[in-house]
């Protein structure tokens, strides 16, 4: 791109973070948002890793109420729950973000092609979208995450795989609305190559709202994420916060008001996808399609 | 006829926005006799929309209205909720642009007029007025969008005289029309101003429409009144420059000479927000001087019933 | 209603779920690569145990010969046996499943009844105070995922403060029957089908609300006032119907959703049906299990998608033919 581009696309990035800004509900957001982060990055100044491992708990009093020495108290095998709660946000925000991105690459790719091509391509490209959105999505997840492996990482993939179709449809409409408004055949035209046409009209056209449906995908892969590992399929030693909430479960935490347990992650939890959502709501608003055109 | 039908004084209306308060009208005043039409003509953005809105009380809440109006001897600013949605449609309806989505698209128009007799107890019927404004009867329960911009403007005047309204007020009625079914419209509505002996106000920006439907015309820009007076006359001889301009940007079919007029305004209407000082036509008039851009100028009676705002006049 | 449109309908919905059968077997077949990894454990299979699982669940013969045999008995409602129980599958299925459709069923028609009239209320009068409570909360609620608010309502109502059970169908000490069976069940019911509610509400009010804001800016409302018709008619008879119309389509998006948060809520209480079956299959990889459940919940989403699809088709004239 040229540097007359990039400057202008820097321009409108640094007006779109202003705009954020004083949003005051997104700056809510954006505030619980570097909360988190920061709980993740700083969470070895906190707790070795190794005290998320099962020995770790050995010496100590399972389930423990919360005390100068655990902040959090213990869980059922006498680990330190503020250490898991704080790499809790690690594990996360790893799957989600992941997760997100997995499926708005999906999503963007198909959406593009789905809404540029013509004919039996684009019908096909309907097809499987309209059965992916149709398909309920947990009980999907579960049998391949089943069947793929537990890994955070396959997790991420999982989730991503599944939660594309509504993104995809967006950016198809989107596409389609661009087509209509003639850049495209005034390029075509002109003798632009598709790849052309793609990445300088149409591309640039989808992008805010590719980024605006992202950052809303993310609050959906992260219950996704809590909900999977809540059933079992997430990792034990290095879990994230709905694995501490199913090991708050399993180990009847909830009869024996062991509150410190399952309180802190299922909060935690509440509050991430609170962020992003409120963060990308902010964002749908300056990016109204309703508004682009000027 | 000594009093008139509807009265207004020194209206102002104000938006509430994003970008602070918009001022779309800024103290205008205008009465219309009983059978009479007044042509009320102006470019988008000069506030006809916002003061036709206000008359009923029906501007967005939270839009600040002053000033007086008085439809056959009543106060409407001070008409307690009840009384002003009797008067609402059963003493003055509006004719809305038939071509925007004026019409709920989930019922059938049928349904959307019987709800306009219901509501005041009207004894019309249905198919009645519909046959008034030539919709055949098969179509009456026909919805919204399995009708042409023409029959759903027909539509919107029929459901207007559902309860036999004293003021017709008809905004932009033929604006998004082609050149016939215009003019098919247009003398539907005289022929039922006719018979009913209706009271009008004819919204437009088109002067050439307002030609042969007008008894009087006001003349409207940047939420004030630029000339208003007797439609006849103006349209022949104009006196305000912005008058004279919307004159001769539509000319009139069958007259020669107006086609070989030069026509056009440049620039655009000013943005309600930020008029400018002193007479705010002064950046676009070609008679303009520094006086105009100082003075602040109103409206001054030229001959009886002629009053113009210029100050070369 | 047009006959020609209802029939493409059903049309369709047999054709997404011959989609979902042959997607099924794909997932399960093709995509799981060592079925026998499950039944090795410490030891090797001797070449008798390895036929005869083979020849028990169904796995042998070429793809396409194990393809077909799975269609025709899963047409039949064969599903094989589980892995855990070895009792058929549609048996534990059909144990489980009234107690699942009691409870989604309540469910559902309460967060979709509750949702669109708080986010009608919501967005007719927007920055009420009704609006700028129940705005907030529903976002709250949207964060939170079902099985931490029933963790929390297990807790606090149930183990705490006792007053209701905390889990199971019904009291298995106390042999009611009857009147008291009935009412046993419904106390029994009452946590998780708050949970469940709850946990959509969020999302549904405010897709409502949404909508309703889009809709407040349309023309024919002021028309409608203009007609001389009370606020409150004119939300009823004119907003309302139109604002309706997008929410159908996202409210069958969200069952699938409601399904998905079954699974969980019913784990949490441990209620006995579809969804805290899921959970030990998962919990004891049973496969033939998974694969019906799965095959199962997606029928159900397909259907109720096929279902809002006819409701909007009837009520939104613009949509007759189709495209």
């Amino acid at each position: 791109m040229s540097s007359a581009a990039w400057t202008r696309r820097r321009a409108s990035a640094r007006r779109v973070w202003r705009q954020l800004r004083s949003d005051r509900t997104a700056l809510v957001g954006l505030i619980l948002l570097a909360l988190f982060v920061t709980m993740a990055l700083t969470a070895p100044l906190f707790a070795e890793r190794t005290e998320l491992q099962a020995a770790a708990g050995r010496n100590n009093p399972d389930l423990a109420a919360p005390s100068g020495k655990f902040w959090l108290g213990t869980d059922d095998i006498g680990r330190d729950v503020f250490a898991l709660v704080m790499w809790g946000a690690r594990v996360s925000l790893y799957i989600g973000l992941l997760a997100t991105v997995v499926a708005v690459v999906i999503g963007s790719v198909l959406g593009l092609i789905a809404g540029y091509s013509r004919g039996w391509i684009s019908r096909l490209m309907l097809a499987i979208d309209d059965f992916f959105l149709v398909l309920p999505f947990i009980p999907l997840a579960i049998v391949l995450a089943l069947l793929l492996g537990r890994s955070p990482t396959v997790l991420a993939l999982v989730i991503g795989g599944t939660f594309w179709a509504g993104g995809s449809r967006l950016i198809r409409a989107q596409v389609l609305s661009l087509r209509e408004r003639g850049y495209v055949e005034r390029a075509t035209a002109l003798g632009a190559s598709n790849r052309h046409i793609i990445v300088r009209h149409v591309v640039p056209g989808v992008a805010p709202l590719i980024i605006a449906n992202a950052t809303l995908i993310v609050p959906g892969a992260i219950l996704a994420e809590s909900t999977l590992a809540f059933l079992g399929l997430g990792d034990r030693f290095s879990p994230s916060w709905g694995k501490v909430l199913e090991g708050a479960q399993a180990s009847g935490a909830l009869t024996l008001n062991a509150w410190w347990y399952y309180l802190p992650p299922g909060l935690c939890i509440i509050g991430l996808v609170l962020a992003f959502t409120l963060i990308g709501n902010a964002l749908e608003r300056i990016f109204d399609p309703r508004l682009v055109g000027r | 006829m000594s009093d008139p039908l509807l009265d207004v004084r020194d209206l102002h209306v104000t938006y509430r926005s994003s970008r602070g308060p918009v001022p779309a009208v800024r103290g205008v005043s205008l009465h219309v006799d009983r059978g009479e039409t007044l042509g009320l003509a102006g470019e988008s953005g000069s506030g006809k929309s916002s003061l036709i809105l206000a008359l009923l009380r029906l501007a967005p809440p939270g839009t600040k209205v002053t000033g007086s109006i008085v439809l056959a001897g009543e106060d409407v600013m001070t008409m307690r909720p009840g009384r002003l949605r009797a008067v609402r449609w059963g003493e003055a309806a509006v004719v809305f642009q038939g071509a925007q989505h004026v019409l709920n698209p989930v019922q059938r128009i049928s349904r959307q007029i019987q709800e306009a007799i219901d509501t005041h107890r009207s004894s019309n019927k249905v198919v009645d007025l519909l046959a008034q404004v030539g919709i055949p009867r098969w179509r009456a329960h026909a919805y919204p969008h399995e009708l042409s911009g023409g029959q759903k403007q027909r539509v919107m005047i029929a459901m207007a005289l559902a309860c036999d309204p004293e003021l017709l007020i008809a905004d932009e009625p033929t604006t998004a029309l082609d050149v016939m079914v215009q003019a098919q419209v247009l003398q539907l509505l005289a022929d039922l101003q006719r018979d009913r002996g209706l009271a009008m106000i004819f919204i437009t920006h088109d002067l050439s429409v307002l030609s042969t439907v007008a008894d009087r015309l006001a003349v409207m820009y940047a939420g004030r009144l630029v000339e208003t007076g007797p439609a006849r006359e103006m349209l022949r001889g104009a006196k305000h420059p912005y008058t004279k301009a919307l004159a001769a940007a539509f000319p009139t079919i069958g007259d020669h000479a107006s086609r070989l007029a030069p026509s056009g305004l440049s620039g655009d209407p000013p943005d309600p927000i930020a008029v400018p000082s002193g007479c705010p036509f002064h950046p676009r008039c070609p008679i303009a001087t520094d006086e105009c851009a100082v003075t602040p100028v109103e409206l001054a009676s030229v001959a009886s019933g002629w009053e113009v705002a210029c100050l070369k006049v | 209603m047009n006959a020609r449109l209802l029939v493409r309908k059903l049309i369709d919905a047999i054709v997404l779920m011959a989609m979902v059968l042959v997607f099924n077997f794909f997932l399960f077949r093709v995509v799981d690569r060592d079925p026998l990894a499950r039944f090795r454990g410490r030891s090797k299979l001797s070449q008798e145990q390895r036929a005869a699982i083979i020849k028990r669940f169904g796995l042998d013969g070429s793809k396409w010969e194990q393809f077909v045999r799975y269609i025709s008995r899963t047409v039949r409602g064969d599903f094989g046996r589980s892995f855990d129980s070895t009792r058929p599958v549609s048996s534990e299925i059909l144990d489980s499943l009234p107690n699942t459709l009691l409870l989604v069923g309540v469910s559902t028609v309460l967060t979709v009844a509750i949702g669109i009239w708080i986010g009608i209320r919501a967005g007719w009068r927007r920055g009420s105070a009704f609006d700028r409570v129940t705005t907030p909360l529903s976002m709250a609620l949207y964060g939170t995922p079902e099985f931490f608010l029933g963790m929390l309502f297990l807790a606090f109502l149930g183990a705490k403060l006792g007053w209701f059970p905390t889990g199971g169908v019904l009291d298995p000490a106390a042999h009611n029957t009857g009147f008291a069976n009935i009412a046993d069940r419904a106390r029994h019911l009452v946590l998780p089908a708050a949970t469940l509610t709850l946990g959509y509400l969020g999302s549904y009010s405010l897709v409502m609300r949404t909508s309703m804001l889009d809709t407040l800016r349309e023309d024919y409302l002021t028309t409608a006032r203009a007609k001389g018709l009370r606020d409150r008619d004119v939300m009823r008879r004119h907003a309302v119907p139109n604002a309706l119309l997008p929410s159908v389509s996202l409210i069958a998006i969200g069952f699938g959703f409601i399904v998905g948060g079954a699974i969980t809520t019913e784990t949490v209480f441990s209620y006995p049906g579809l969804g805290l079956a899921t959970y030990r299959a998962i919990g004891n990889n049973d496969l033939p299990m998974m694969q019906a459940l799965f095959m199962i919940s997606s029928i159900a989403v397909i259907g109720f998608n096929i279902l809002a699809d006819l409701v909007l088709t009837f009520l939104d004239p613009r949509i007759r033919v189709g495209t």
